[in-house]
């Protein structure tokens, strides 16, 4: 039978390590380093005492030295033991021997100090790698922690605005962007499903009422057919509205130029019966405005907000509707009288389902939708509630480059329902 | 049986007020949170169908407001939104049943008749008195084994009586447990159908008036 050795299991090649390693790796490196250039310091000094002679002569000993009866021959050689003589080719031996000897000993010295160093420096290595990398673990734990359930939690690391303080700042923005988007997707879905199980909850009702009735008339049966059909009206509208959002946000299939004066001029007109009915005042004022997208899109936007504008206004209110280019940028403006709204909800007015009024009907979905719109072609959109009532929308969109000036707008301000 | 519909869509809080009022129910419309919690308050409801998504005041409002100040009034919490959380929530809030929309209506009315025989705990689900037997969930009476074909306000004044077991009840407490918000208090409404709902059960005579109070079962 073999018996495997028992496994050693290795360490996993972290950072910790790594790190770890390095620290060791150069101060041997160095420390080899450095003591090679003192050991040859110290050999290259024995080994040449003619220099010494010389060092002297540098220094401007020599004089000095004579001076005191100390030849420089004195450092050489004992005195009186000729040059060549068997006494000095001994005495020369020796001092190789001793000079031989402490190299010898200074060197393997070198090797056990360098040895025992890096074993302290290996040490201290690990233990300042781990200290290093403790806001990673933190920052590592948190972001485990957390997951689309459980979104609040914050890194919110402590400490000096280094590196990894801006790590931990950054995921920790990244987890508030994530939490906006996920509340944002929950209360849409909810929404969604509210507004989707309603009218399935009054077909039903509808439906099983009249047929557990074995009497039921004709006109009951009828009656009963009509409301089903409304509901299911009111379905298909839902699901337009959610589709054309849906087609907003994934955005642009086609890209032409198309100018928001001539489609915001087609809008008023064909929304002038609606606006009259509504004893609302519609003017526009409207400057060739050239921007690139898809015309259906922007159409829609504008028709949207031109509908909002008419829906809730008051009667004998007012309608605006302005387009202008301005630099690089073109501007839509529509603005429209009505109740006061809260500046709070206004701006609350493009999240999904959103309703100032439940009783007005509507969804709540043509503001979003002109929202991701605006967003989907590159441009901004700022909702105000003025003091005096009613609301003002102003959206901004790249300009188309090089607008041709040989374009001439057809329509300028004219009041519609007055004429 | 009395219950209150508390729904802001009409359409479908009508279609339900239609169905419960052939199952002999009487019923009223509260199409926002606080006109459901004076109603509530005023009349003693036996049952209140309540949509949780209410305008004016929310139904989770309506219904820990109900449920403080009127212990026995069942709640049945309506709900477009479906998700498990939302149920515990709901029943949490003091609701006693909950039902996501969209809903069969059958099981509507069976949840709301248990509702009913759960407010007066002792109440059997068929209620006995003599020779008669009265199946509430059925819509079923009879006598001596005999079925009797009542008729939707008849059936529920016998319910109200059987179910005071012999004490005498008031042609007040009959009109508002028996008729909805629209009836003309001052009719003489409840001394018909006493009358025809005697004729009905044939002799012996069970129903009795104690003059100048209202009415019991002998």
């Amino acid at each position: 039978m073999r018996v495997r050795p028992a496994s050693i299991r290795m360490p996993a090649p972290t950072i910790r390590l790594r790190l770890t390693l390095l620290y060791g790796l150069v101060f041997l490196v160095t420390g080899a380093v450095l003591l090679t250039i003192g050991y040859e310091l110290v050999r290259h000094n024995l080994n040449g005492p003619s220099d010494f002679r010389s060092e002297l002569r540098r220094f401007g000993l020599s004089s000095e030295l004579r001076r005191l009866g100390l030849t420089p021959q004195f450092f050489g050689r004992p005195p009186g033991v000729a040059a060549g003589s068997t006494g000095a080719r001994i005495a020369e031996a020796v001092r190789a021997q001793l000079r031989a000897d402490a190299l010898h000993r200074l060197l393997i010295e070198y090797v056990v100090a360098l040895g025992e160093m890096t074993m302290v420096s290996v040490a201290a290595g690990w233990l300042l790698a781990g200290r290093a990398l403790r806001p990673l673990r933190d920052i590592t734990a948190t972001a485990r922690r957390v997951s689309g359930e459980n979104l609040g939690e914050r890194i919110g690391l402590k400490g000096p605005a280094d590196e990894l303080k801006e790590l931990a700042d950054t995921i920790d923005g990244m987890l508030a962007r994530l939490d906006g988007a996920f509340a944002s997707q929950r209360h849409f879905v909810a929404n969604a499903s509210h507004e989707l199980r309603t009218p399935l909850a009054i077909m039903r009702t509808e439906v099983d009422v009249s047929l557990a009735d074995p009497d039921a008339t004709v006109e009951e049966l009828r009656r009963m057919g009509e409301a089903v059909r409304e509901t299911v009206d009111r379905c298909e509208r839902l699901i337009e509205g959610l589709l054309m959002l849906a087609r907003s946000e994934a955005a642009t299939g086609r890209e032409e130029p198309a100018d928001l004066a001539a489609l915001a001029a087609d809008c008023i007109t064909d929304l002038r019966a609606r606006a009259r009915e509504a004893d609302v005042e519609a003017r526009d004022d409207l400057e060739p405005a050239w921007t690139r997208g898809e015309p259906a899109l922007l159409e829609r936007m504008i028709a949207n907000l031109v509908d909002n504008g008419i829906q809730h206004n008051e009667p004998g209110g007012y309608l605006r509707v302005k387009t202008r280019t301005v630099g690089g940028h073109v501007l839509l403006t529509v603005t429209n009288g009505g109740p006061v709204i809260d500046p709070a909800d206004a701006a609350k007015l493009t999240e999904p389902f959103r309703r100032l009024d439940r009783a007005a009907g509507g969804f709540g979905l043509g503001l979003s939708i002109v929202r991701s719109v605006v967003v989907a072609h590159g441009g901004t959109i700022e909702i105000e509630a003025p003091p005096t009532g009613g609301l003002e929308v102003r959206i901004e969109l790249p300009a188309l480059p090089q607008v041709s000036v040989t374009v001439v707008p057809k329509r300028t301000a004219r009041v519609l329902t007055q004429s | 049986m009395r219950v209150l519909i508390a729904e802001d869509e009409s359409r479908l809080a009508e279609a339900i007020a239609r169905g419960l009022r052939r199952e002999g129910m009487a019923v009223d419309l509260a199409p926002d949170g606080t006109d459901a919690l004076i109603k509530a308050r005023v009349v003693r409801y036996d049952v209140l169908v309540l949509d949780r998504d209410l305008p004016g005041l929310h139904g989770d409002d309506v219904c820990r407001a109900v449920r403080g100040e009127r212990p026995e009034t069942g709640i049945l919490m309506l709900t477009a939104a479906g998700a498990l959380e939302d149920l515990v929530e709901g029943l949490s809030l003091g609701a006693d049943d909950y039902l996501p929309k969209p809903f069969r209506f059958a099981e509507l009315v069976a949840r709301i008749h248990a509702l009913a025989r759960r407010a007066t705990p002792s109440r059997p689900p068929v209620l006995e008195r003599g020779d008669i037997e009265l199946d509430p969930a059925r819509r079923l009476v009879s006598r001596a084994g005999e079925p009797v074909e009542l008729t939707r306000k008849e059936f529920g004044v016998l319910e109200v009586l059987m179910d005071a077991d012999g004490a005498t009840v008031s042609a007040e407490e009959l009109l508002e447990r028996v008729w909805d918000e629209h009836t003309d208090p001052f009719t003489n409404v409840v001394r018909m159908t006493i009358m025809t709902l005697r004729r009905k059960l044939g002799d012996p005579a069970v129903v009795e008036t104690v003059i100048g109070v209202g009415y019991r079962m002998t």
